[in-house]
């Protein structure tokens, strides 16, 4: 603490000599760099925002910052640059401060610039991942098929498995393509004549390989396999190819199968590609990639026949039609994809899949349990996506959950019976939200206890998106091991002696009050009321100075916390985009949302710039190409 | 009715007819294979994370009084000490912005690059420059099947945004790329032993004629062709980015085709000596993972035997991360890192002697297998173990531990060597100089000369 009180001392005093407005009251004309204030307002959310607040108000005693204070440059970049953060000044450099400083004064917002100045450039063109590439065959060829079991694990890039950065092409997925290709096709061309989805791509004969005929099968098939219409020039090589085939081998039907692989290993089905030429300033995306991030976003899937129209005649960048879209494409049944896959991994369920839990500590413990709670939460989530009456602040306080009898019983809910899950009311039971839930209990711990550390960042981090800081090197970031002939201690306990050590305090109380309030459930997500005999202790108070005594509570306020909506339309733009749109532009969207349903909220994040705009990136070309060996 | 198009094809490449031409990969040289001659050299990197129990590994004696059998964890390799080289006293780079020492130092191991968090305002996913197997692959591997095999034994698919800022690439991920247009992009790890063996197997098929794979080739050649054409009609109209990602796809239908150039010029079923594809067997992960860990370590060296493969790199986990492995199998319950941390060295030593004892599982199937030389495969193959970091109480690069088995580089052999801070990747340059590449003069960071004192 005293290190903390030392630097905000200094910084009032560094403040007291830094720019002044003049006598007149006029502040010498500043002239701002928006792009810089933009990566300055990231910054702030990961390395100021816990002190200070939104701006400047303070979140934490003498977190406030008086702005009146600096009307320059110099003196607030060296002030940043030399005690801040107040943790460890070394952790925002010159170039950092510099970036801070310029989004200090832009007023903590970049409100006013354009887009092109502060919405993040657009990341790499995204592959399709695996659930991406199921569900768009699926759509399709109207195939039972799910090819891309198979394929290569996908990669996870901002809690998100739709990054383009790491979503790999290389020749084990190039290969593991081709297998599909020729499953699919071949399941394809052994459909009956008759059957619709053949009908709607073989729309003439070519049998002969007639070549009028070919072509316009490779156009229809093409504007669905690659979703936009092709060119004569993209046309041409597969009508070649089909008649190469064709001679050689006198089978119209298995040159046509070649043909339809060609088109689905072609860069244009397995990226989402959007190539305007335009690389110079945001600009709306174009009607058919617009078909595309609509239906990707809340299907995970191709777009269908009404997008396709509606891009067509070139609709899709107009407000009304596309908050119509929204809406439509959420009830339908194909929206349980926005559940499954951005639901799924916004709650963080994978954190199941590594779940451990100690057969000794844990002995009724049963894998099978994870993919229950995994269930519940789905089905929790589903019911925000398919009602539009509850809000995203309700994910965290809403007295409901769905169970089936194994999983109520574990949790000792009474009268539920059968494999089916229901919805339980839980009122009183001390279970509420997604809190409850034995997937964000279980995947929060580890294999012995539970840990009120993982809990506090899966809440700060995930839900409200704000960063923690990092431990400084070389600390022991492990609670000491309990010693067997001591008298056994609380988790509670221990985590506080290990906050006694000031390395640790300063983060450590704005983590663990958080992670305090479930205490009172064990880390395999069961309720208790006690641990090795004595009283679980679940009261806290939060930085910010509000009480709670348990998890209902704490639920309670975390539920009005002032960042959750901005946070969930981040995540959303992460998961939408695949690379980070920024925490400032996405609590702008927020402030649009009247009642924050998911779908409310997920309709003014499609009307906004974030989504509907293509932002191109600088070419710099030292920005990412490393070194070269020699 | 339905096509299966490698099966019941008339003769593809037989008639005159036959518009489709197959791009002959005219640099490649065929199989470089004596029959009586020379064995290649090979290279496997063999990493595990939080470094070892000092007390328990450090030799007591230096030079060739050291003697495996006096610590626990180095006992194992007591039947291969005149195989084996153990060297400490090596300062690694790691990283270079805070919270990165177990990611850093899993980066730095085979690149001899620190890393940082971040790379233009976005998570940083891509090392500053290739990992050595991937190097060598690139430079000398591409006339063998599989240039590059990259194992793990610990599934990767926990990614995204790991602790501290850190993209869990960096945890997850030892190998690389050297390919230019994918330079120090992740190599994606295999984990699974079938896939492991479709891959180096494929074509393996006892039942189809070469006719039948040449034609079913061919096909897929041509098809290849025409999605590259795509390719290059799309990639003037991409911004900067979304090139990248087609650098990628490019290199992948080169490799492939590669690929089947090299199957086509009798790479693949015409496996020298006695090695047998047919007889391993192959274990899926368990409750105890050692059998299916040593399934790996049994293709790696059926790989190197067929010579479909010169150069691996096998990961065994993460360090870092809390969640992991467990090892209540063998009597230690908990997770490895998080153990680590502790002062329960028992079950620390536990542990490592677990994973030690994968890695010497290895190395007894080299020194037991016949090279088609005649020699040990394990004469001709240099195995490199190392770590993220020096030990679980220090989470420095400083003084890392390392042990060397093998003959391929020409090293002094059956000792242990102490360095006084020397610069690690200097190692790394030296096993390449030794092992074909003898014109590199610096790695990574810094290294620009080869270790001294090795011979």
């Amino acid at each position: 603490m005293y290190m903390r009180l030392l630097i905000v001392i200094t910084f009032l005093l560094l403040a007291a000599c830094g720019g002044q407005p003049d006598g007149e009251g006029n502040t010498p004309e500043l002239k701002l760099d928006w792009p810089q204030a933009r990566l300055g307002a990231e910054l702030w959310h990961e390395q100021c925002f816990l002190c200070h607040g939104f701006e400047g108000e303070g979140r934490v005693k003498n977190g406030e910052i008086d702005m009146d204070r600096y009307s320059e440059r110099e003196p607030l970049v060296n002030l940043i640059e030399l005690t801040m953060p107040s943790m460890d000044a070394s952790a925002c450099d010159r170039s950092c401060a510099e970036k801070i400083a310029e989004y200090m004064l832009a007023g903590f917002t970049t409100g006013g610039a354009s887009a092109n100045q502060v919405i993040p450039a657009s990341g790499p063109m995204q592959r399709l991942n695996r659930y991406q590439y199921n569900r768009t065959v699926r759509d399709l060829f109207d195939t039972k098929l799910t090819p891309a079991d198979e394929f290569p694990a996908d990669s996870r890039a901002y809690g998100y498995d739709t990054a383009g950065a790491v979503l790999l092409v290389d020749d084990q997925y190039l290969e593991a393509l081709e297998k599909a290709a020729t499953q699919l096709t071949d399941d394809f061309f052994s459909k009956p004549a008759q059957d619709a989805i053949r009908k709607r791509y073989l729309v003439c004969n070519f049998d002969n390989g007639d070549s009028n005929c070919v072509e316009k099968i490779i156009a229809t098939f093409g504007l669905y396999a690659w979703r936009r219409p092709l060119n004569a020039n993209e046309i041409k090589p597969y009508a070649d190819f089909f008649k190469q085939v064709f001679i050689a081998e006198n089978d119209a039907q298995f040159a046509m199968q070649l043909v339809f692989q060609g088109l689905i290993l072609s860069p244009n089905f397995m990226f989402r590609v959007e190539s305007d030429g335009n690389e110079i300033e945001a600009h709306p995306v174009g009607q058919y990639e617009m078909a595309s991030r609509l239906s990707y976003l809340i299907w995970s899937s191709m777009p269908d026949e009404e997008l396709f129209d509606l891009a067509a005649q070139g609709k899709l960048q107009q407000p009304e039609v596309l908050a119509a879209q929204v809406d439509r494409l959420f009830t339908s049944p194909k929206a349980i994809a926005f559940t499954e896959q951005f639901g799924a991994q916004y709650l963080v369920l994978h954190g199941l899949d590594s779940a451990n839990p100690s057969p000794e500590v844990y002995p009724m413990w049963q894998d099978e349990l994870a993919a229950l709670m995994r269930k519940e939460t789905l089905l929790f989530f589903q019911e925000f996506v398919s009602r539009n009456d509850l809000t995203i602040n309700q994910l965290l306080s809403a007295p409901f959950s769905f169970v089936n009898e194994t999983l109520a019983d574990y949790y000792e809910i009474p009268g539920i019976v059968g494999d089916e899950f229901t919805k339980v009311d839980l009122s009183g039971s001390g279970r509420v939200g997604v809190f409850g839930h034995g997937s964000f209990l279980t995947s929060t711990s580890i294999s012995n206890r539970t840990s009120p550390v993982a809990r506090g960042m899966w809440v700060l981090e995930q839900l409200l998106c704000t960063k923690t800081p990092e431990p400084p090197d070389n600390v022991m970031t492990d609670l000491q091991p309990i010693d067997p002939n001591a008298e056994p201690k609380t988790t509670r306990e221990r985590l506080e002696q290990h906050r006694a050590d000031p390395n640790c305090r300063d983060c450590h109380r704005a983590i663990d009050s958080v992670g305090i309030g479930f205490e009172n459930f064990d880390g395999i997500g069961r309720y208790r009321a006690d641990e090795f005999g004595m009283p679980v202790d679940s009261a806290a108070v939060l930085p910010d100075g509000r009480a709670f005594t348990n998890a209902v509570e704490l639920a309670e306020l975390l539920s009005t916390d002032e960042r959750l909506l901005g946070c969930f339309i981040n995540q959303v733009s992460t998961y939408a985009t695949g690379s980070p749109s920024g925490l400032e532009s996405t609590r702008i969207v927020g402030k649009r949302v009247d009642t924050p349903t998911i779908r409310n909220t997920v309709r003014e994040f499609v009307l906004s710039d974030l989504f509907r705009l293509r932002v191109p990136g600088l070419q710099s070309a030292s920005s990412s190409s490393p070194e070269v060996q020699p | 009715m339905i096509k299966r198009f490698p099966i019941s094809r008339r003769a593809f490449l037989g008639g005159s007819s036959v518009a489709i031409a197959l791009p002959f990969l005219e640099a490649l040289s065929p199989p470089v294979r004596g029959a009586e001659g020379e064995a290649p050299k090979r290279f496997s990197a063999w990493f595990s994370p939080n470094g070892v129990v000092r007390n328990a590994w450090d030799p007591q004696n230096m030079g060739s009084a050291f003697d495996p059998s006096a610590k626990r964890l180095t006992a194992m390799f007591a039947p291969f000490k005149d195989d084996m080289l153990l060297v400490s006293g090596l300062n690694s780079r790691g990283t270079r912005t805070a919270g990165g020492m177990h990611a850093g130092g899993t980066v730095a191991f085979l690149t001899g690059y620190g890393s940082s968090s971040m790379r233009d305002g976005q998570l940083n996913t891509q090392a500053d420059g290739p990992s050595m197997e991937q190097f060598l692959a690139e430079n000398l591997g591409q006339q063998t099947k599989v240039p590059a095999l990259v194992l793990a034994a610990n599934p990767s698919d926990a990614t995204g945004n790991c602790p501290f800022g850190w993209s869990c690439e960096f945890f997850f991920n030892m190998s690389y790329s050297a390919k230019p247009e994918t330079l120090g992009k992740v190599v994606p790890q295999m984990t699974d032993p079938k896939k492991v063996f479709d891959l180096l197997f494929a074509g393996f098929d006892p039942n189809s004629s070469s006719e039948t794979i040449s034609r079913r080739d061919a096909f897929r050649t041509s098809i290849l062709d025409l999605v590259k054409e795509d390719a290059k009609r799309l990639q003037p109209k991409l911004s900067y980015r979304d090139r990248g990602k087609l650098d990628e796809y490019f290199t992948g239908v080169r490799e492939i085709e590669r690929r089947i150039e090299v199957a086509r010029q009798g790479g693949n079923g015409s496996t020298p000596g006695a090695c047998d594809p047919s007889t391993i067997r192959l274990v899926p992960e368990d409750t105890n993972p050692g059998p299916y860990m040593d399934t790996l370590a049994d293709l790696q060296v059926l790989a190197f035997q067929c010579d479909i493969n010169r150069y691996q790199s096998y990961f065994y986990d993460n360090g870092g991360l809390s969640k992991g492995r467990d090892y209540t199998f063998i009597d230690a319950p908990g997770v490895h890192h998080t153990i680590s941390h502790t002062n329960d060295f028992k079950k620390l030593e536990i542990i490592h002697e677990f994973i030690f004892q994968r890695l010497a599982y290895f190395i007894k199937r080299l020194s037991e297998t016949e090279d088609f030389d005649g020699r040990r495969l394990i004469d001709n193959t240099l195995v490199w173990w190392s770590s993220d970091i020096t030990n679980g109480k220090n989470h420095s690069q400083k003084n890392m531990p390392a042990m060397l088995f093998g003959h391929a580089a020409g090293f002094k052999m059956g000792q242990a060597i102490k360095y006084q801070g020397d610069d690690f990747a200097e190692l790394n340059l030296a096993i390449m100089n030794q092992i074909g590449m003898p014109e590199l003069k610096k790695w990574g960071e810094g290294a620009k000369k080869p270790l001294a004192g090795l011979f």
